[in-house]
């Protein structure tokens, strides 16, 4: 009996993290705008090579 | 890509198109645009290939930035660009000191309204402006708002982020964080996912305590475990159900009884009932499913209102039509203030192309002014000392200025927009048919279980209590609070597929009452845009390629037709020298050592209808004329005939002349009584309240009071940001053609309504049968509840196939 004891605790201890960083998240403006933080997933900045000295940009 | 939508194509672009697909298979390098806008591909030394000026310019920045990524990440994107037509913008109004502090958020930080914003691509590029222009410090777009957070370095230039992003082909305008209204939107917005953060701990927690008890824990054990319980109930029931309780106290103090009556009374009860039976000892305890229902109830909520958030999204931000910024002169000098600042009697210049801040009288200059926001007159007037000009007008060739004599909300395109804002206030709210059925039912379940209550007093209170609580649990209308929403929203985001963008889920309802149908003419039922109708057989082709070259360089209207005219007829570019525009008069320039002159010869009328021609002079001599017109849209004709169809009376409501008016009504089959013209946008508004369940379709600002005073509104083409503002419905892609398609769905959506409704009606009253003979006990209830909305989802889907497949 005492592990369910045990593990309910475990499991509230978790609840109260996630949601303690949820709300610090949130406070944050981290949900405020869903749609570019998923833009800029994708942008991947290892090909880009600022031009300098006028050289030619290769592709 | 759901929060950012492709731009509007205008018809000019389209009708483009698809003529020069048969000719060539090029892409504009920068818009991947099919065909050139003006007439003729722009060529640069390394091969590429431009549809514009725009493009061209907008290009050679990106690359010689050494941003040629952006190409790359935009091709994996599914966003089209539109052409970037050369808006060559003044920003040097960011720099004064009076128009910063009027922006400014923090010290050093200033919102901006992009426009053209739509892809990874456009985020990427704008966010690499610090990289590459030192005054700007950081800059973090929010794509679903389409604002930029700009942050300068201590001595940086506002106008240099500004500089940048038109040098990219973006468009950018500051914004008053304060009349900002999405930040309080944003707010509530957290709180709600506060909420439910909240409620789905709790929930979760309180079910891991009461499996623990239903399988079997030591007594003692149990009875820890359901006092624990209810601890987490406490934040559950007083923070998570908090609105519910609000809503139905402030339903109960109303006399209307709301959707979450019933609701609040199942989880007090339930609460209630829990608490009691744990005093007393016995196991029935329903903190669990009491604290799954209201997760699920708050969850259902956020997620209809972001649904309903992501159509409004665009409505609020940029969509003011007079520009940030006027030129004010104080004695010879020019000082840059907002627009909203001017005083009346204050002196401002305006230059071509420029946007008037405010209403006034000219001082002096001379130039053409488009006012199509006001009148839906689609030719510039021509305006010289003495006339009167009004803000949001655009100046289209010369320069003036203007002494002010009212700005900001009193102008008259201010109050014609307060006026707008105002009468949509007055706008009756139609009760939903469904929440009408849910209401009565509401009534019903409720003085069932006081009955059951009651009869149970002298017998077994427990049991009667217990039979109540399943009956407000199971037989609680809620699946019915959702099918609603769920089948509008199927209905909006078909639509919004097919670019007809829907502001609010009760149009689908509107539109089925709607009686007279009121269009506007100009821009509505014909194109609003100036066709060539007749050509002359004497000029040569390198006249027209000399016509063409100096047209592209105006943006008349007619100028505009021409070029559009004779847009496949020409190859290479042609230099124009000595370029000269005359307010009023024309345009000239010389092409290949001769001189042309277009000439606006005269306004005549033929068959009654308006026509304009110009006069083509080669070296002095006249050497032919042209005559263009506004063309009506090809698929008016069908829209109007489906009207009569059902059996509704369409009528024309026009600014324009009575014999114009005429020509296109009978074009189009309407009587002479149907036909209203000569109108101020106040007469419209006061013809259209005088018939009852009344639509108007037109296309902006100078039918907007009516717009809101009609019981629906539709805007054909234009901006969406400042459309949406004003009307219910705002129709891009197809024009006026894919009006029919409301009318589709609307029937889809009350057919499949129809459908939930005797679901539920049937399901309700079995299941508060079986809980009032006490068949189904309150744990029960809790589980059949979600099965219920389960299945309203499933029928919704199953309802609205055909609007999927259409």
């Amino acid at each position: 009996m005492e592990i369910i004891v045990g593990m309910l605790l475990i499991s509230l201890g978790l609840g109260l993290g996630f949601l303690f960083a949820f709300i610090w998240a949130n406070r944050d403006r981290q949900f405020d705008d869903l749609v570019s933080p998923a833009m800029r997933a994708i942008l991947d900045d290892s090909k880009y090579v600022k031009k300098a000295e006028g050289e030619e940009y290769a592709e | 890509m759901t929060g950012l939508v492709c731009p509007v194509q205008t018809n000019i672009h389209m009708d483009i198109s698809a003529v020069s697909v048969r000719h060539s298979a090029r892409l504009c390098s920068h818009c991947e645009n099919q065909s050139p806008l003006f007439g003729q591909w722009i060529f640069d030394n390394n091969g590429q290939v431009f549809c514009c000026e725009g493009c061209r310019t907008v290009y050679t920045a990106i690359n010689g930035c050494g941003l040629n990524d952006y190409y790359r990440i935009r091709s994996q994107q599914s966003a089209q660009l539109s052409p970037a037509l050369m808006h060559e913008k003044n920003y040097h109004y960011l720099d004064s000191e009076s128009v910063i502090k009027e922006f400014l958020v923090d010290e050093d930080s200033m919102y901006f309204y992009v426009s053209g914003l739509q892809c990874a691509a456009c985020v990427w590029i704008l966010e690499k402006i610090p990289e590459l222009e030192p005054d700007i410090a950081n800059v973090r777009i929010d794509g679903f708002r389409k604002l930029a957070l700009v942050k300068i370095t201590p001595k940086g230039h506002w106008s240099k982020f500004a500089a940048a992003a038109q040098k990219f082909g973006y468009a950018v305008r500051p914004i008053r964080a304060d009349d900002n209204q999405s930040h309080l939107r944003n707010q509530e917005k957290r709180d709600e996912l506060k909420k439910i953060a909240i409620t789905a701990v709790g929930a979760g927690n309180l079910m891991l305590l009461s499996f623990s008890v239903y399988l079997g824990a030591d007594p003692a054990f149990a009875k820890l475990f359901n006092w624990f319980s209810v601890a987490l109930m406490v934040p559950v029931l007083f923070y998570g159900a908090r609105s519910i309780f609000l809503n139905s106290w402030s339903s109960l103090r109303a006399r209307v009884p709301s959707l979450d009556l019933p609701l609040a009374i199942a989880i007090a009860a339930g609460t209630i009932l829990s608490v009691f039976n744990l005093l007393v000892g016995k196991d029935q305890i329903y903190f669990d499913s009491v604290s799954i229902l209201i997760l699920l109830i708050n969850s259902s909520r956020y997620f209809v209102a972001r649904l309903q958030e992501k159509f409004l999204a665009h409505e609020s931000e940029g969509s003011s039509l007079l520009p940030s910024f006027a030129r004010k002169l104080s004695g010879a000098e020019e000082v840059f203030v907002s627009a909203k600042s001017l005083q009346a009697e204050d002196i401002f210049q305006v230059l071509n192309d420029e946007v008037m801040p405010a209403d006034g009288v000219v001082e002096s200059g001379r130039g053409w002014v488009n006012q199509v926001v006001l009148t839906g007159e689609p030719l510039p007037k021509v305006v010289t000392v003495g006339s009167e000009v009004f803000a949001g007008t655009k100046l289209e060739g010369g320069e003036i200025v203007v002494r002010t004599h009212r700005s900001g909300r009193e102008t008259k395109v201010g109050r014609l927009q307060s006026e707008a804002v105002r009468a949509s206030l007055l706008k009756s709210h139609v009760a939903k048919a469904l929440d009408k059925w849910a209401q009565k039912f509401t009534y019903v379940i409720l003085a069932l279980g006081a009955i059951v209550i009651l009869v149970s007093i002298p017998y077994d209170f427990g049991a009667g209590f217990e039979r109540a609580l399943s009956l407000f649990i199971v037989a609680c209308p809620c699946a019915i609070a959702f099918g609603a929403p769920l089948v509008y929203s199927q209905a909006l985001s078909r639509a919004t597929e097919l670019g007809i963008f829907v502001k609010s889920a009760d149009v689908w309802e509107r539109i089925r009452e709607i009686k007279n149908v009121f269009f506007d003419k100009t821009g509505t039922l014909t194109r609003g845009e100036l066709h060539m109708v007749k050509e002359c057989s004497t000029l040569t082709p390198s006249d027209v390629r000399a016509l063409v070259a100096i047209e592209s360089r105006s943006s008349h209207p007619a100028a505009r037709a021409i070029v559009k005219h004779f847009s496949d007829r020409i190859g290479a570019p042609l230099e124009v020298g000595h370029f000269k525009s005359t307010p009023g008069v024309g345009v000239e320039g010389e092409v290949q050592g001769r001189h042309y002159k277009i000439q606006a010869a005269q306004v005549k009328e033929s068959d009654g209808q308006l026509v304009i021609s110009v006069e083509i002079f080669r070296d002095g001599f006249s050497i032919g004329t042209l005559e263009m017109q506004d063309e009506l849209r090809p698929e008016s004709g069908h829209v109007v005939s489906r009207m009569n169809e059902r059996g509704m009376n369409s009528y024309i409501l026009s600014g324009d002349r009575a014999d114009n008016v005429e020509y296109v009504g009978q074009r189009l089959g309407f009587l002479k009584s149907q036909l209203f013209s000569n109108l101020r946008p106040e007469e419209k508004e006061k013809i259209l309240s005088s018939f009852e369940k009344s639509m108007m379709i037109g296309d902006g600002i100078n039918d907007s009071i009516a717009m809101a005073r009609a019981h629906l509104s539709v805007i054909v083409g234009g901006s969406m940001e400042r459309a949406l503002n004003v009307a219910d419905v705002f129709l891009t892609r197809d024009g006026l053609g894919s009006i029919n398609k409301l009318w589709m769905y609307s029937n889809s959506a009350e057919k499949s309504l129809r459908m939930i409704r005797n679901f539920s009606i049937g399901y309700n009253t079995l299941t508060a049968g079986l809980s009032v003979a006490g068949l189904i006990s309150p744990v029960l209830a809790a589980i059949l509840m979600p099965a219920s909305s389960v299945a309203v989802l499933t029928l919704s889907y199953i309802g609205m196939r055909s609007v999927w497949k259409s």
